[in-house]
């Protein structure tokens, strides 16, 4: 069997570019928009959106949204609240609020 | 607030469900970057430098990590000074270490290259674990990517490191009685620029990797 087929005479997986969402976009990162996500989450059934972010203790945070139309995935969930950003910067007692909201267009 | 930053998408590895992440930048209510984050902080740094300089920072994490796993019968290869570049079964992290090499890739990380470490240390009484250094290095990114790097690296690592059962630490001095290697994660200036940067957080006072 040649390295990177799934066997029996399948065509190869493709595998470059190495970047798995470029492959499916078939586009660079750096040209992604927000229909081409909302796309993609369509067609790849996904059933979360989770929004990542470093807190002060340098931990990956995630807060995780269930995309319930098109168009609630692309646009604003807004939620609470100020106890995230005291939770995510608790050394900092002067820390404004932070309402979390999603996918505003980059 | 979380502006996620579109570029960073990736299908988490992870998740349980189909899963769409993306990495988020934060701002206060008044919609400016938030002062104290992190990712604030490196954005305005290289701002700031390119404003200043006119230099655009590039950088890359060096991220090393020693890896625990509890000693058996079947480990009989481990020895200090002779894991750099050492293959499997010599060191029992390769497999880990080449998926999360290539997860990292897959996600959007850009990556260099991925190798086995010099450092190692044999299992102590009370726990039993034996550790042994690896190392990936990402490939040159503008700093703010180069710091997302770093940060989905550890992330990767640590997910596969709980799955596996076994421990990952970052601590950046393992040994200092021995002078035995510990881990770094640097970020290094491309020839254009100066100096170099560490983000290593010291961890001199430990005898061994806390996890």
């Amino acid at each position: 069997m040649t390295a990177g087929t799934r066997g029996g005479g399948d065509a190869p997986t493709p595998t470059l570019p190495a970047c798995l969402l470029e492959r499916l976009i078939a586009r660079s990162a750096a040209a992604w928009t927000v229909d081409d996500l909302v796309s993609l989450a369509e067609e790849r059934g996904i059933r979360l959106v989770t929004l990542l972010h470093v807190g002060s203790d340098g931990w990956l945070k995630t807060l995780d949204f269930v995309p319930r139309t098109a168009r609630t995935c692309a646009t604003s969930s807004p939620a609470a609240s100020a106890p995230t950003a005291r939770a995510c910067f608790p050394a900092s007692a002067s820390a404004p609020a932070l309402p979390t909201s999603c996918c505003g267009r980059a | 607030m979380l502006r996620p930053r579109l570029s960073t998408a990736f299908l988490d590895p992870f998740a349980s469900l189909p899963t769409l992440a993306m990495m988020c930048s934060h701002a206060g209510r008044d919609g400016k970057p938030l002062p104290q984050s992190p990712d604030t902080i490196v954005q305005a740094a290289h701002e700031r430098l390119r404003r200043e300089t006119g230099v655009e920072l590039f950088a890359h994490g060096e991220v090393e990590y020693f890896l625990a796993k509890r000693s058996e019968e079947k480990d009989i290869y481990g020895a200090s000074e002779r894991g750099y570049h050492a293959t499997a079964p010599f060191v029992f992290g390769e497999s880990l270490r080449r998926r999360a090499l290539a997860l990292l890739a897959e996600i959007g990380v850009p990556v260099k290259y991925a190798h086995s470490e010099v450092g190692y240390v044999e299992a102590g009484e009370a726990d039993g674990l034996i550790w042994e250094q690896h190392e990936i290095e990402l490939a040159l990114a503008p700093l703010p990517q180069a710091a997302d790097g770093v940060v989905l690296a550890q992330w990767v690592l640590r997910n596969l490191a709980h799955r596996d059962g076994m421990r990952v630490s970052f601590d950046p001095i393992l040994r200092p009685a021995t002078r035995a290697p510990g881990s770094t994660s640097t970020s290094r200036r491309p020839p254009t620029a100066a100096s170099s940067t560490s983000s290593a957080p010291t961890g001199r006072s430990r005898s061994r990797p806390s996890g």
